[in-house]
C-alpha cells in the first residue's frame, strides 16, 4: 500500500518535472490571469517565454506589477482595446484577440491571445496562449499592398484599354469614310479636298498615338525616377517659367510653403503638374477680377497636401465631375482647350502614389489639392 | 424624304466635310445645321423655340463632345421638350462601340430612336432616310 503511494508520487513528481520542461521550452507564451471580484487583475502564472518575449527585466519581474508592466509594453492604440475585450468577454468561454505591442529591443511586434475562460462565482480565470504572429501581418499587409497594386494597375488597364478604342476608331472611321468618298470621286478639286482632310486625321491620329504613348510611359516604368526635391524652389521655378503670362494678366501668387519642405518625386513630373495647374488657374481666370492663385501645403492624415487655389471662371463640377480628368474633355468654349493636360497630370500624380482632388464651384474659383504619397 | 430639317451635332469637322459629301453623292438635297457641341446644339435648338423658326426634325447626336456631351444634350432637351411643337428624331451617330454606351442610350428610349456605329454608310443613310431606293 505504502509502495504503492510512494510510486504514485513519484510518476505525479515525474509528469510534474516533465510539465514544467514542457512550459519552459515551448516557445509560444502560456499564462493565466485572474479577473476578481473587486476588479482585481493578476498573473498566478506565466512561463519563460513571457519574460523571454516581453523583455522583462529581473526588477520587472520581482516587482510582479505585470499588469502596469505589459499595459506600457501594449501600443497604447491597442491597449485599450484589448482591455475593454477581454473584460466585456469573460462570459464566453473562449477569447481570440490580436495586438501590438512596443519592446525595447524587438520594436513593434504583433500577437495573438488564444484563451480559454472560467468563472469560478464572481472571479474567472483565464488560461491563454500568446502567439507572435508579426511575419503573418507583415506578409497580410504585403499581400494587401500588392491586390491594390494590382487592381489599380487592371483599372488603369482598362480604362487605357477603353481610352485606345474610342481614341483610334473615332480616326479609323474617319479614314473609312474619306477612303470611300475618295472612291467615287472623279472630280480632281473634290479629291483634293479629301486629300486635305484626310491628311488633317493623320495629323490627328499621329497626335493621339503621341498622347497615348506620354500615358504609357507613365503608368509602365516601374522605377520612376525620383529625386529629393525642395518643393518652394520648384515653385518658384514654374513660376518663372510662367513670368510673361503671369505678368500680361497681372495674376497675383500667394505661396505659402515651407521653405525647408523637400519631397521624393520625379522632377519632371513635379514640374508638368505645377506648370498645368497653374497655366488652367491663369488661362480660366475670371474676367471681372484680378487673377489669384494661392499655393499652400497642409498635412491631411499621413500625407501632405499641396492645394493650388484660384479665383476664376471655376467648373460646374456637377455636370463636369466626372469628366474632368478625362482624355480630350474641355468644359469651356475655349479655342486653346485641347483636354489633355489634366489627364496626363492625374496620371503623374497617380504614378507617384498620391491622388488629387478638386473643388470648386462657378464663378468663384477653382481649387486643386494634390496629394503627395508617404512613402519614400 | 422623311426629314428635311436637320442638326447634326458632332465636334469632329471632318465628320461635317463627310456628313454633306455623303448626302451629295446619295442624292439627298438637304443642307443640315451644323454643331459642334451640345451646348451650341441646345442653344440653337432653343433659339429656333423663343424664335418660332423652324424647328428640326431629325437630330444626328454624338457622344463624346467637349463642353455639353451628347448625354447632356439629351437631359436638357428632356427639359426643353414640352415646348417643342415637332416630334423630333434624334439618332446617336457615335464612333464609340462600348457597350456602356449602347446600354446608357437605351435608357433614353423614349428620346433616341437608335445608335448608328460611325462609320457611317450609305446604307445607313438609306435606313435613315427612309428612300425606298437610291440605285439610278
Amino acid at each position: 500500500m505504502a509502495e504503492n503511494l510512494l510510486s504514485s508520487k513519484k510518476i505525479s513528481q515525474a509528469n510534474e518535472i516533465s510539465f514544467r520542461k514542457l512550459l519552459s521550452k515551448i516557445p509560444d507564451l502560456i499564462f493565466q490571469v485572474n479577473f476578481s471580484e473587486s476588479g482585481e487583475i493578476y498573473f498566478p502564472f506565466f512561463n519563460k517565454a513571457v519574460i523571454s518575449y516581453f523583455e522583462l527585466t529581473q526588477e520587472e519581474i520581482r516587482n510582479f506589477d505585470l499588469i502596469t508592466i505589459l499595459s506600457k509594453k501594449v501600443h497604447p492604440d491597442d491597449y485599450p482595446i484589448l482591455f475593454s475585450y477581454l473584460t466585456s468577454n469573460l462570459d464566453k468561454e473562449n477569447l481570440v484577440v490580436e495586438f501590438r505591442a512596443i519592446l525595447p529591443q524587438k520594436g513593434l511586434r504583433w500577437f495573438k491571445i488564444v484563451a480559454h475562460v472560467e468563472q469560478k462565482d464572481n472571479n474567472y480565470q483565464l488560461f491563454g496562449r500568446l502567439t507572435d504572429i508579426s511575419k503573418r501581418k507583415e506578409q497580410e499587409k504585403i499581400q494587401s499592398t500588392n491586390f491594390n497594386l494590382i487592381t489599380d494597375q487592371n483599372s488603369r488597364l482598362l480604362n487605357f484599354a477603353h481610352i485606345v478604342s474610342h481614341n483610334l476608331r473615332s480616326h479609323a472611321c474617319n479614314f473609312k469614310m474619306l477612303l470611300e468618298l475618295a472612291n467615287d470621286e472623279s472630280d480632281d478639286i473634290s479629291l483634293k479636298e479629301l486629300l486635305t482632310h484626310l491628311t488633317t486625321s493623320s495629323n490627328a491620329l499621329s497626335q493621339t498615338i503621341d498622347h497615348l504613348k506620354e500615358l504609357v510611359d507613365i503608368q509602365t516604368s516601374v522605377i520612376h525616377k525620383k529625386e529629393n526635391l525642395n518643393l518652394n524652389l520648384f515653385l518658384d521655378q514654374t513660376i518663372d517659367i510662367l513670368a510673361e503670362e503671369i505678368k500680361k494678366n497681372k495674376v497675383k501668387i500667394n505661396k505659402n510653403i515651407p521653405k525647408n519642405y523637400c519631397l521624393s518625386y520625379n522632377p519632371s513630373y513635379l514640374e508638368s503638374i505645377l506648370l498645368n495647374f497653374t497655366t488652367n488657374a491663369i488661362k480660366y481666370s475670371h474676367p471681372d477680377r484680378i487673377p489669384e492663385i494661392n499655393y499652400n501645403l497642409e498635412k491631411i492624415a499621413d500625407n501632405y497636401v499641396l492645394s493650388i487655389a484660384d479665383n476664376g471662371l471655376g467648373i460646374d463640377l456637377e455636370r463636369h465631375g466626372q469628366k474632368l480628368f478625362g482624355m480630350y474633355k474641355t468644359f469651356h468654349n475655349n479655342a486653346n482647350a485641347r483636354g489633355i493636360g489634366l489627364f496626363i497630370t492625374k496620371n503623374q500624380i497617380e504614378a507617384m502614389g498620391g491622388k488629387v482632388e478638386v473643388e470648386s464651384t462657378t464663378n468663384i474659383g477653382t481649387t486643386f489639392k494634390i496629394y503627395f504619397s508617404n512613402e519614400i | 424624304m422623311k426629314f428635311d430639317n436637320i442638326f447634326v451635332v458632332d465636334d469632329d469637322k471632318i465628320f461635317h466635310f463627310i456628313f454633306k459629301k455623303l448626302l451629295a453623292t446619295n442624292s439627298i438635297n438637304i443642307n443640315p445645321a451644323f454643331f459642334e457641341n451640345g451646348y451650341l446644339a441646345l442653344e440653337g435648338l432653343k433659339m429656333r423655340v423663343q424664335n418660332g423658326e423652324t424647328e428640326p426634325d431629325l437630330i444626328l447626336l454624338d457622344i463624346n463632345m467637349p463642353v455639353l456631351d451628347g448625354w447632356q444634350f439629351l437631359e436638357e432637351y428632356r427639359k426643353l421638350k414640352v415646348k417643342i411643337k415637332k416630334d423630333i428624331t434624334i439618332y446617336i451617330v457615335s464612333s464609340s462601340d462600348n457597350q456602356v454606351d449602347m446600354d446608357k442610350a437605351k435608357s433614353y428610349q423614349s428620346e433616341v430612336k437608335d445608335y448608328y456605329l460611325k462609320p457611317i454608310t450609305a446604307d445607313d443613310l438609306k435606313n435613315i432616310f427612309q428612300l425606298k431606293s437610291i440605285s439610278v
